[in-house]
């Protein structure tokens, strides 16, 4: 018993030593991910791409659109038997319900789109981001400013970042 | 009488000799044709930059050899320096003679609507090199964002030195006939010749009224399309191995006019684009108008099978009326259903994981291609078929090798004729292409969208070129 409380505490001690041994080289940096975004020629690049993106789901829509008001105007025609006009019916409901679904579909995929977009810029970031971290010798890089209570300048490594991703285009 | 005599004779040989001379000056290296597609660099290395193309058989001049390299110039050329080269090429690959002819046209003749400067970069900050007057015509090529390469309207080589400078493309109009004809230009030999996307029908077979060997037999330009009912035979005879079909345009999503059975045969010429002009195969007359349609050079000559008659080329050209190509119009409606552009932070909070492992500094090697299609040598590396929101789509992912970043109606032509081989019925297809550098693990560079009838959607992510060649 006296053997396992000797080395209960050793082992406390130690752990007491080497937490405050990290503490004492530990240097942390920040990286504002949203900046890389906004700021970096990458991201701008990539923003268009979304753009683009929404500009080409927005002409399918409008033409999911126009088949619509088509069928509309259609039956807006007073000379329509019976038969025509329960034909055009159906093919309005069709073409309203392929019209939400297409809107719908096009803003889950600009989302998932984006959240992509996002991902391969930064992925691109973390490789230079990790090289920056070694030289500056930082052993932990925060990305989320919402954590954050504080960072001074010193430590916010985001411009360096931006600045060696414009120089890789 | 003799005195007078004497003198004319001796004035005539003097004469002569004068225009001999200069004529020698003004033609200084010499004619040379690529046996093949040829690069243009900007100096004497295959390291140094690319800056343009020959086709096989396209006639240049050139001049100034050193290590092996020699500087290209424009065949009609008179500048004796090497400032005005539009580019340099490995002498091996230029030879005196044409062994293989494939003329190919390139750019597109233009001409703006207001006066408009050309500038040395693309950019408003560029030096102005020339300003061009309204309904001045233009050769343009190289397109870049909102800019474009301007070339003279007779350049043949299509090279970047070869350019004056960049302009803003949105100040130009497809040239037309009647614009052409306004500038005085319709009757002009080099804009006619440019027009024409006939090939070049080599000149020692019929050149009419050429004007042939006027500088010292070195430059023979290339022959004047005239109408001419055409006396020799022409074009290549095949007898197809398969099903082709017929298209009204040299692309896939052009309207389609009839389908060809096996065993039937057919005349092609104007091979442009990897496309074939396609004639009954007792068509007399030479002329791209008198076409059945258009279909792919792979399926007609069916590849190895190849053909079973080819006639040797001996023809003349005829006049055709060109479609003059149309400027694309670019939606410009806002945009509704997308979404503000990237957020990270906000009210809707995300949290992403970033795959490091995908992310490493190891350089993959691309893909050697197995197919060649639109003149792309290409490979098919993935095909899956998954549930996307509800439907089924068949993804396929597609390396393309290229040097150069493929236009978006390339891109489109591409992508359908992959989808025309991969399609299903009730299915939906993604084609999504990467480009050389890529990594084909990550996102695509083009993303085209079918149902089991047409094209749904297209777009580029120009963000995937990062790391690339291209951007």
């Amino acid at each position: 018993m006296k053997r396992l409380n000797i080395f209960l505490i050793s082992a406390l001690m130690a752990l007491l030593c080497a937490t405050t041994a990290f503490a004492d080289v530990s240097k942390v940096g920040f990286v504002n991910p949203q900046r890389i975004i906004n700021e970096s020629r990458i991201g701008q690049i990539a923003q268009e791409d979304l753009a683009r993106l929404g500009k080409e789901k927005d002409r399918r829509v409008r033409a999911a659109l126009d088949s619509v008001e088509g069928q509309k105007n259609k039956l807006q025609n007073r000379t329509l038997s019976v038969t025509e006009q329960q034909s055009i019916e159906k093919g309005l409901r069709l073409a309203v319900r392929e019209y939400e679904q297409l809107v719908e579909r096009s803003n889950l995929e600009i989302q998932g789109e984006e959240r992509r977009l996002i991902k391969f810029v930064m992925r691109r970031a973390d490789s230079i981001l990790r090289t920056i971290a070694e030289e500056l010798g930082f052993t932990m890089i925060l990305t989320d400013p919402e954590i954050i209570g504080y960072v001074s300048n010193a430590m916010d490594i985001t411009d360096r970042v931006i600045h060696e991703l414009n120089g890789m285009i | 009488m003799r005195k007078i005599n004497t003198i004319v004779v001796l004035s005539v040989c003097l004469l002569f000799l004068v225009v001999s001379t200069a004529s020698a000056a003004w033609a200084f290296g010499e004619i040379r044709y690529p046996d093949r597609p040829l690069n243009l660099r900007k100096g004497r290395s295959a390291r140094t930059a690319w800056v343009g193309s020959l086709t096989p058989g396209q006639k240049v001049r050139v001049s100034f050899l050193k290590d092996g390299w020699v500087a290209v110039f424009e065949p009609d050329e008179t500048r004796n320096s090497e400032s005005a080269a539009v580019g340099y090429s490995n002498a091996k690959y230029l030879l005196k003679k044409q062994t293989r002819v494939e003329p190919k046209a390139w750019g597109e003749l233009v001409y703006p609507w207001r006066t408009l400067n050309v500038r040395t970069t693309p950019s408003v900050r560029g030096k102005k090199v020339k300003t061009l007057k309204a309904m001045e015509h233009v050769k343009i090529d190289f397109p870049e964002d909102n800019w474009t390469m301007v070339f003279s309207p007779g350049a043949t080589i299509r090279s970047e030195m070869n350019a004056i400078g960049y302009s803003s493309s949105k100040y130009f109009k497809p040239a037309t006939r009647s614009s052409m004809a306004k500038a005085g230009l319709g009757s002009k030999p080099k804009v006619a010749e440019e027009r024409v996307s006939a090939p070049i029908v080599v000149s020692e077979a019929v050149s009419v009224g050429s004007g042939q060997g006027q500088v010292g037999g070195a430059v023979v330009p290339p022959p004047v399309s005239v109408p001419v009912k055409s006396s020799g035979p022409w074009g290549k005879v095949l007898t197809l191995k398969k099903k082709v079909n017929i298209r009204k345009a040299r692309t896939s999503g052009s309207r389609y006019v009839r389908t060809l059975k096996p065993g039937e045969k057919v005349r092609v010429d104007f091979l442009k684009n990897g496309w074939y002009a396609v004639f009954r195969e007792n068509e007399l007359i030479r002329k791209e108008s008198r076409a059945l349609g258009y279909a792919l050079q792979s399926l007609v000559e069916g590849g190895k099978e190849a053909s079973v008659s080819v006639v040797e080329k001996k023809a003349v050209s005829v006049a055709v009326p060109v479609a003059v190509p149309v400027a694309t119009s670019v939606p410009a409606a806002p945009v509704k259903v997308a979404s503000s552009p990237t957020k990270t932070s906000g009210s809707g909070r995300k949290t992403m994981v970033i795959d490091r492992s995908k992310f490493s500094n190891t350089k993959r090697v691309d893909p050697t291609p197995d197919k060649t299609a639109h003149g792309y040598q290409y490979r098919i590396i993935e095909k899956s078929e998954t549930k996307q929101l509800g439907e089924t789509w068949i993804t396929i992912k597609v390396f393309l090798a290229t040097k150069k970043l493929p236009s978006t109606n390339a891109l489109k032509d591409f992508s359908t004729t992959v989808w025309r081989e991969n399609k299903r019925i009730n299915k939906k297809v993604a084609i999504l292409v990467f480009l050389p550098g890529m990594d084909l693990e990550d996102l695509s560079f083009g993303v085209t969208k079918f149902d089991d009838e047409k094209m749904l959607e297209f777009w580029v992510r120009k963000a995937t070129l990062f790391g690339t060649e291209f951007l």
